[in-house]
């Protein structure tokens, strides 16, 4: 697994959807836990009827999500401590997670598609 | 008077925390240059207040007819124009200090933007934005 993971999935009502975070602060390999823990973060963002979740192979899978890039910005400011500091920081990390916080969620891509269809028959004029 | 402090404290702290609107895209599209876009601050202005400021903006960098002028509904909305990771990194290069000083920060950028600074155009290619759409 990577140091900051994409996590995609599909909610039977709002569509597809991602989040950005931290990967390896609970198993190096193993997704389980760490997906168990989106998950319950995922209902504070409105998916509550979450169909299937899962790992992304990398970024780029999710670049096309609505605020990828604002959320990336997050991840990009607060280089890991490897070395001396990385047990520490994990363990932070860990709590943070668990509190449901620093699981950046990137928008339900239906709503943005909506909303590029809504343009597309009102704004900006086709040069 | 407590219950003013206590409430001015409250939205302070409210304002100063991420916020995916902090850094935003700015749409418009011009008579003669096409469409065009631009990234900088947001939550310093009102949304009216900033637009206005843009367009300034836009006119000293040459797109003088300006018909429509709108704020993206987010980043994903500009990826396409042609420098826009030049611009996005100089923004993400740039910390907000949430912890600390988060007022005088704001204050700070709010006069950069009235200088026209941190307003960073995207390109107005048009006819490539028309081509990578259409792929």
């Amino acid at each position: 697994m990577e140091n900051i993971v994409g996590i995609k999935f599909i909610d039977k009502i709002k569509g597809e959807g991602a989040v950005i975070t931290w990967g390896r602060l609970f198993d190096i390999i193993d997704t389980t836990e760490l997906l168990d823990v989106v998950k319950k973060r995922l209902i504070q963002c409105g998916a509550k009827n979450i169909e299937s979740i899962e790992l992304c192979y990398s970024l780029m899978e999710i670049s096309d999500q609505p605020y990828f890039y604002e959320c990336l910005v997050y991840f990009i400011q607060n280089p890991i401590p490897f070395g001396d500091g990385y047990a520490t920081w994990v363990k932070k990390k860990r709590k943070t997670l668990l509190a449901g916080k620093e699981i950046s969620f990137l928008g339900f891509k239906k709503q943005y598609v909506d909303y590029l269809e809504r343009k597309t028959n009102g704004f900006l004029p086709k040069a | 008077m407590a219950f003013y402090l206590k409430r001015k404290l409250h939205n302070y702290f409210k304002q100063a925390r991420i916020s995916l609107k902090d850094v935003i895209a700015i749409k418009f599209f011009d008579k003669n240059m096409g469409q065009g876009a631009c990234i900088t601050w947001g939550r310093l202005y009102s949304n009216e207040e900033l637009l206005s400021i843009v367009k300034i903006e836009c006119y000293k960098q040459g797109f003088k007819d300006i018909e429509l002028l709108e704020y993206a509904y987010s980043l994903q909305d500009v990826v396409r124009y042609p420098c826009f990771y030049e611009q996005w990194i100089y923004f993400a290069q740039q910390v907000i200090p949430y912890q600390s000083n988060y007022k005088n920060w704001v204050r700070i950028k709010r006069q950069f933007l009235m200088d026209g600074k941190d307003i960073k155009f995207l390109g107005y290619n048009a006819k490539k934005i028309n081509k990578i759409t259409s792929v």
